[in-house]
């Protein structure tokens, strides 16, 4: 495994109903070094698996199918010192608003030199 | 609201509209009515008048046929009885007298004497009156002198011999239905109700197109001073005086007839015309109700049109974006940590790239197919081929997910058919069965031959079985299917059935409560081994070259 470029390595949950994008993330954050700790399919699971985890970084999909959404998401599972980060194709000026209330940053989906700055806090 | 608001304006206009006929027209009859009246005024008055002048001409002539000759005017002269018998031989035929009397009123001679005798008095009204003013006179009816019936008398006064006092002769006149003028008034009778009287200054009838009035007392009505037209009780009245008689002349007709003639024809002109105006403006209601409809659901149309344009961009920019993002994704990791990748990994990475490739290459066919359907104008190219390759090549073909099972006959099954569309058709039945299936549970492939001979496949999952309703939609532009959380553009089994549709074939969906879905297609066989092209003259297909 190697080692994050800034800080020490960081316990991830990845939350999206795509699996693609879910093994994508899996594979990229493992190789920055984070270790990816569970994946969820909806937003049940996803606050489920914090509950359960603890994460250090969650990243979640904004539409999920039925049931929570990633805002809503964040909205329960946000805690001092975890960073919620919002993965989404549908970004908008009300989205952001939203996310930011609900204590999570806003990712635009295809790039993953962004995504690697927001896990490590760096925006 | 703004359509009852309209249809309740418009239904005003339409009363509104009809209450104007309706003044005019009641406007009009009452003008007519009045017009009716002047003309019966009128000729009322001509029938008063005639009579005046007549009866001014029978004195002329009556003096004149009885002559200046001094008359001696004592009872029973013989003289006098001679002249006035002379009188009488004049007109055999007469049934009434004549009375000679001096200026007491006293009967001196007479012919045909029956109700009274020599010596004895006129006992008729006026007479006396009459003879004391030496004018010619018409004395109100009373019994006859010269006859059983009734009479009316005209009386002109005549000269004494030696200078005496004078006196009169007295001309009877029967009040009866056949005498000439009841004869004459008679002639004036028409409709069911109309009576002309004449009315002595004593109120009795003497003369009347009705019979049985003759005589008698005249009913109240008629007696009424006013001269002129006028209405009483359901009757209509007309009198005007005929001055030289001393008499009234009346019409006296029913005011339902006396106007009916005027009042029938507008009345019932008013109800087709408020027929009309309400039958008219409700048909323009009906239209500018009906044009409102449809103008709103024009405007429903258009905004569904508009929503579902907006709905499909906003699905068509995120389905573009879920391959358009994972591939960059892939090829952005595999290159950043090309180094920290096995063998495996890079292999794998590039694998998932090349699925998102694949995944944006069918979606922008989709889409491109889609609006060449809409425009009429997507290209195919027909050729014989066995549909066993097709839906192996396909199956091949797909995109991860569940295992994919193919069943084909052992015998070749030809099917006139573009290979490329129905590859289209096939790997968009095969992706939709794997979004929808269960990763473990394999989708099924089967080619079959029906009964009827053609080529049937079918391609069952084991994902979430239709209701009924998304069964009949699911081939409609922009159904989204049975698990709306499943991503899609809603445009796959909407091209399936167009371009199955092109080849002649039917598609449908078998489907029930529980896990299981099939998608079915036919094609018509071919048993022709030829050239290119032929069904595509016979399917109406555009025939252009693969790569065009």
């Amino acid at each position: 495994m190697t080692t994050p470029a800034d800080g020490p390595p960081l316990r991830l949950v990845v939350a999206d109903n795509d699996a693609a994008v879910i093994d994508l993330l899996a594979l990229d954050l493992r190789l920055e070094g984070h270790e990816i700790v569970t994946t969820a399919a909806d937003g049940v699971a996803a606050i489920q698996a914090c509950a359960e985890v603890d994460p250090d970084v969650l990243i979640v999909d904004l539409k999920m199918g039925a049931g929570p959404d990633g805002i809503e998401v964040a909205r329960q599972v946000r805690r001092p010192g975890r960073r919620v980060i919002l993965h989404t194709n549908y970004v908008s000026a009300t989205i952001v608003k939203a996310a930011e209330a609900a204590g999570a940053v806003v990712i635009e989906k295809g790039s993953l030199r962004a995504l690697r700055r927001a896990v490590r806090g760096e925006e | 609201m703004r359509d009852r608001i309209l249809s309740v304006i418009a239904g005003v206009m339409v009363l509104v509209l009809a209450g104007l006929i309706i003044v005019a027209v009641l406007s009009a009859q009452n003008n007519g009515r009045k017009a009716l009246e002047n003309l019966q005024v009128a000729q009322v008055q001509q029938l008063a008048r005639s009579l005046d002048s007549e009866v001014a001409s029978a004195f002329t002539a009556i003096a004149g046929f009885i002559g200046p000759k001094p008359w001696n005017l004592t009872p029973g002269d013989p003289a006098d009885t001679r002249r006035l018998q002379a009188f009488q031989d004049q007109n055999p035929a007469a049934r009434t007298g004549y009375l000679l009397v001096d200026r007491s009123g006293t009967i001196t001679s007479g012919t045909l004497l029956t109700g009274a005798s020599i010596g004895q008095p006129v006992n008729r009204t006026g007479l006396v009156g009459a003879l004391q003013q030496g004018k010619p006179a018409i004395l109100p009816a009373g019994p006859g002198l010269t006859t059983p019936l009734p009479t009316i008398d005209l009386m002109l006064p005549v000269a004494q011999a030696g200078g005496g006092p004078g006196g009169a002769i007295v001309l009877e006149s029967e009040v009866a239905a056949d005498s000439p003028f009841s004869q004459q008034v008679a002639a004036l009778r028409r409709g069911r109700t109309v009576t002309y009287s004449f009315i002595d200054t004593n109120g009795v009838v003497v003369a009347s197109s009705d019979p049985s009035a003759l005589g008698k007392q005249a009913a109240p009505e008629l007696l009424d001073p006013r001269f002129g037209f006028h209405r009483h009780g359901s009757d209509v009245i007309t009198a005007e005086p005929v001055p030289s008689a001393g008499w009234r002349t009346v019409f006296k007709e029913s005011r339902s007839e006396f106007e009916g003639e005027l009042t029938g024809p507008l009345r019932s002109a008013l109800l087709l015309i408020a027929l009309a105006a309400v039958v008219g403006g409700g048909l323009t209601v009906f239209a500018l109700l009906a044009r409102l409809r449809s103008a709103r659901e024009e405007q429903r149309r258009l905004r569904s049109i508009n929503d579902a344009r907006e709905e499909f961009i906003s699905i068509v920019s995120h389905e573009l974006r879920t391959p358009a993002t994972g591939q960059l994704g892939f090829l952005e990791t595999t290159l950043d940590h090309w180094d920290g990748l096995s063998e495996g990994e890079r292999k794998s990475a590039l694998a998932h790239a090349l699925t998102n490739a694949r995944r944006l290459h069918a979606l922008t066919r989709d889409i491109l197919s889609t609006a060449s359907i809409e425009a009429g104008e997507l290209p195919y190219v027909f050729e014989v081929v066995d549909l066993r390759s097709v839906v192996t090549s396909a199956a091949a073909a797909g995109l991860p997910g569940p295992p994919v099972e193919v069943h084909t006959p052992d015998e070749p099954c030809a099917v006139r058919a573009d290979p490329g569309r129905l590859q289209q058709v096939l790997t968009n039945l095969l992706d939709n069965a794997s979004k929808n299936s269960p990763v473990d549970r394999p989708v099924e492939v089967a080619v079959k031959i029906t009964a009827d001979g053609d080529a049937l496949v079918e391609v069952t999952d084991q994902g979430t079985g239709m209701t009924e309703e998304q069964a009949g939609r699911a081939f409609e532009k922009f159904a989204r299917g049975r698990d709306q959380s499943i991503e899609g553009t809603g445009l796959g089994l909407y091209i399936c059935r167009r371009i199955i549709e092109a080849h002649g074939g039917h598609i449908w969906i078998t489907s029930r409560a529980g896990p299981g879905t099939t998608i079915s297609f036919t094609l018509p066989r071919s048993d022709d081994n030829g050239g290119r092209g032929a069904a595509a003259d016979r399917l109406g297909g555009a025939k252009v070259p693969a790569d065009g």
